[in-house]
């Protein structure tokens, strides 16, 4: 016969302490809230071709935000136009309010938006630890001269920073390979690497380009329970491109389907899977 | 009067001795955000009452069993004695058993309480109360991502502990009344076997067993307080147990938990630890990481290296005593420790002087990147080492020693100290413990045995222990009259050749191991007229040699196909035959094309082969080789 637990459990129920302790806590269900990304009427043009067109995106924050669609829909165009890497030709995006259309990518990554590519662009000949390190990037001031001589605030500066790398490193499972150089992990464990760089610069909008391509089963696994871990425990908000409808029906809070560059529906993941455009133009019968 | 102190014929008595004579002593060591962590003994004791009292406060009543599913961490450490000082008993499962197995172990040991390692396991058991198994409450060390089943079901390891202190503050005496409650005869643990001819068994064991024996094993090595062993191997497992918990309680040293498996060989690097255990395949892989890395270095190194190696080598040939001269005894007789006659071999001073040159040459380095340097005693176990293997660490000067111990026994009762060890055999029996050789060869042994039987079985112990104490061990051996044991294999795995041979498969399959291409082989022949076996490759020797052959591969099933590969084992496989007697031969062999494991039930938890599934698995292949001619030159003549 089970007995009732009294109630009054304390507040943080890991032993080990809060991991990812200096993320702000967001949490999940804040779907009242403003958007945190409005983009509205975009539009990407290369030439004559027109890769976005009249798009608009609104995701709420805390949540995670599927974009669908297939092979040259413009979900990866979309993704780019937000983290500035291309200038819409038309249209506003938002981000919690604050209008950053046309803004550099550097000045975009400052406002907190961070970037898994669907390639993966580590630097392959450090360790783990120094490429996620690398994500700290934007908080660090320190000098040219101090950080290269590892001396006085370069090198409080630094172990303040390591600090917080090793708490993304023990979120991702990932200290057996604190030491070992990118290059020579398994594709699985370097886009591991990836996320937990993104992470590092503590962003407030993760975006995800196919982060399961080319994975075998138990790696989709792993990833996938790693991008719930995070919206779990931080409730950090998460825009996926991503071609697997599994994966994209498990862990998506609001599926976004696009077809030559235009929205063809948006909402909940059941309603997206039966909405009768969507099966005709994308999932098929 | 009243008995006011635990006595330290229990473990929780142990553990409390230790905190009150040496409170701020280190006790445990664990990497937590790159920093190893020290836990003193007081901690130890504070986080186990917490728990045990948290335990008790959820219904947990003296004699119940509670599971543990979790890779090794200190909090495996608190809740196993914390069970144990609420009076119920540890039920041991392997962090990668898979649900069917789980539910066999809960079932068969009528577990309700599971306290798990992370989510991956929580789900496990979540599945399992989903198909309708009956559990109160799962217990979750590492909750991460598990939020949302924070509630009746589902608590964390800091809840229960913190549920302890509110009763702690109730009952400010109740943890120290239940721990005086514990008495040598308790059950403490159900241990399961790994299952490698079926279903897994749980052998129940009393306080007394491990603390006793534990005593006895201490008589031999000396153990300092300061000593550190790292905890890697399956806490689930009793090599591990009898290290990390036993000895750990009665040597009052030091436990580092590794980070998990996966990072053992980086953290034994950190920890250069001075009590190392390691099954073969963990000295294999050693002597493969230091194989690889002198393939790779300059000619001169590399040169020193196998200058060194030959001279270690023939040192240690020098140095074991001559199995040829030991005089099998009778079956029947019985060896304890005082009739064993420990071979020591004294090196001459020129060894003595052309080691210590080769030490600083050569061996401190090999021994520093692996994490072998500073190792008084690296203990092998928990499965028949190639006496290949065995020698290679004596050439490097390690101080390795075989011992041998089964669930049942929860001790080491066989062993042989680094100067006594002679290779091929597992020792003498240690103080306390006899030996004798039945009738049919099976070793029988006497000694505290703690086993009380089967879990939710209704024969007692004595399927296995006989009325005058002996424990048959299901292995055959060879007992020799200076009290040395040899193990020759299971009983149950002899081979009969269709020319009516008796083989055990064990002594060629450890020769062909020691290859270091050659990560696993099973010998067929039950019933056939030759000897055939299955070869599992080491991925990352082979794929190192491909790679200095300049020849490229995508896969292992593609690896396993290369005509190249099948010359390199074939290779190994007739070195190997050399050493054979003609019936014992390999005339035939084929690779695996792929990794044997645990999932899909090939394999058991510690790495065992499970004959019969593989042997089923593996159908074709094995049809395959007794169809067709080509066998393999027999150069045996």
């Amino acid at each position: 016969m089970r007995k009732k637990v009294d109630a009054h459990l304390p507040d943080a129920w890991d032993s080990r302490g809060e991991v990812l302790s200096f993320f702000p806590r967001t949490g999940r269900s804040n779907q009242d809230r403003q958007p945190l990304l409005d983009a509205h009427d975009i539009c990407v043009r290369f030439g004559g071709v027109k890769a976005v067109d009249g798009m608009n995106l609104t995701v709420l924050p805390g949540q995670i935000h599927a974009l669908v669609g297939p092979n040259g829909a413009g979900k990866s165009t979309m993704l780019n136009a937000i983290c500035g890497f291309y200038k819409p030709s038309q249209g506003r995006i938002h981000l919690d309010g604050q209008d950053i259309t046309g803004q550099r990518p550097d000045q975009i990554a400052a406002r907190g938006v961070a970037r898994v590519f669907q390639r993966i662009e580590l630097f392959r000949r450090m360790s783990v630890l120094e490429n996620i390190l690398v994500g700290r990037h934007r908080f660090i001031k320190t000098g040219l001269l101090s950080a290269g001589l590892f001396w006085g605030r370069g090198y409080k500066e630094e172990s303040l920073h390591q600090q917080k790398v090793e708490e993304i490193i023990e979120f991702l499972n990932l200290s057996p390979y604190r030491k070992a150089m990118v290059g020579s992990l398994s594709y699985g464990l370097q886009k591991r690497v990836e996320i937990g760089r993104a992470l590092a610069s503590e962003p407030r909008l993760l975006l995800l380009d196919e982060p399961v391509a080319g994975m075998n089963l138990e790696e989709k696994e792993d990833v996938t329970r790693y991008l719930l871990d995070i919206a779990d425990e931080v409730g950090l908000t998460m825009v996926l491109v991503e071609h697997e409808m599994d994966v994209v029906m498990d862990i998506s809070d609001r599926v976004t389907v696009m077809n030559f560059g235009r929205l063809v529906a948006s909402g909940e993941p059941e309603l997206v899977r039966r909405n009768p455009e969507v099966i005709n133009s994308y999932l098929g019968a | 009067m009243a008995q006011s102190q635990p006595s330290v014929d229990t473990l929780p008595g142990l553990l409390w001795h230790h905190a009150h004579t040496r409170p701020d002593a280190v006790a445990l060591r664990e990497k937590y955000l790159g920093i190893w962590q020290e836990v003193t003994w007081s901690g130890y004791l504070d986080h186990v009452r917490a728990f045990s009292l948290g335990l008790r406060s959820l219904g947990v009543e003296a004699g119940q069993a509670v599971g543990i599913q979790a890779e090794n961490c200190q909090e495996w450490l608190y809740s196993d004695l914390a069970i144990q000082c609420a009076g119920a008993r540890v039920c041991t499962i392997y962090p990668t058993s898979s649900a069917p197995e789980v539910r066999h172990i809960l079932q068969t040991a009528q577990v309700r309480v599971v306290i798990v390692g992370d989510q991956e396991h929580l789900d496990k058991i979540l599945s399992l109360v989903e198909e309708g198994l009956p559990i109160d409450r799962i217990i979750v060390f590492d909750p991460k991502g598990a939020g949302a089943h924070r509630g009746q079901l589902v608590l964390s390891f800091k809840d229960v502990q913190a549920i302890g202190r509110r009763y702690e503050a109730l009952h400010p005496q109740a943890f120290e009344e239940a721990v005086l409650r514990v008495q040598p005869d308790d059950i403490y643990d159900i241990m399961f076997t790994s299952g490698t001819s079926g279903l897994p068994k749980g052998a129940m064991c009393d306080q007394r067993g491990p603390v006793v024996g534990a005593e006895m094993f201490l008589k031999h090595l000396q153990l300092n307080p300061e000593d550190c062993w790292l905890s890697y191997l399956p806490l689930s497992h009793a090599f591990e147990r009898i290290m990390a918990i036993a000895v750990h309680l009665k040597a009052g040293n030091v436990i580092c938990m590794a980070e998990s498996m996966d990072a053992a060989q980086a953290n034994v690097v950190e920890i250069q630890p001075d009590v190392f255990g390691a099954v073969p395949r963990i000295l294999e892989k050693i002597k493969t990481v230091i194989d690889i890395r002198m393939g790779r270095s300059s000619a001169l190194k590399k040169w020193l290296y196998r200058k060194a190696l030959q001279f270690g080598l023939s040192r240690a040939r020098r140095m074991s005593a001559d199995r040829s001269r030991f005089v099998p005894a009778p079956a029947g007789r019985i060896l304890g420790y005082p009739q064993s006659k420990p071979q020591t071999m004294q090196p001459s001073w020129t060894d003595r002087c052309l080691h210590g040159l080769m030490y600083w040459l050569v061996y401190r380095h090999l021994l520093k990147q692996v994490g072998l340097l500073r190792v008084r005693y690296l203990i092998c176990g928990a499965a028949p080492i190639s006496d290949e293997l065995f020698s290679y660490y004596i050439a490097l000067g390690v101080p390795i020693m075989n011992g041998f111990g089964m669930t049942e026994l929860h001790n080491i009762p066989c062993m042989a100290l680094p100067s006594d060890a002679v290779p091929g055999m597992v020792g003498y029996p240690l103080s306390g413990w006899e030996v004798k050789k039945a009738d049919d060869g099976e070793l029988c042994i006497r000694g505290p045995i703690g086993f009380k039987g089967y879990a939710g079985e209704s024969s007692t112990a004595a399927s296995m222990l006989d009325q005058e104490g002996w424990l048959h061990t299901g292995d055959l051996c060879e007992i020799y009259d200076n009290g040395y044991v040899a193990i020759i294999g299971r009983k149950k795995d002899v081979l009969v050749t269709s020319g009516g041979k008796n083989i055990s498969p064990e002594l060629i399959e450890n020769k062909l191991k020691a290859s270091a291409y050659i990560s696993e082989a099973i010998v067929i022949g039950e019933g056939r007229h030759f000897l055939s076996c299955l070869i599992e490759l080491d991925a990352d020797a082979v794929g190192d040699w491909l790679q200095m052959q300049g020849q490229s591969y995508s896969t292992l099933r593609d690896m396993a196909a290369l005509q190249s590969v099948i010359d390199l084992i074939e290779a190994q496989i007739s070195e190997v035959n050399q050493s054979l007697a003609r019936v014992e031969t390999i005339k035939k062999f084929r690779i695996i094309p792929r990794d044997l494991s645990h999932d899909d039930g090939e394999m058991t938890p510690t790495r065992k082969v499970k004959r019969s599934i593989l042997e089923k698995q593996f159908a074709h292949l094995i049809d395959d080789m007794y169809r067709t001619g080509d066998v393999l030159q027999d150069k045996n003549v």
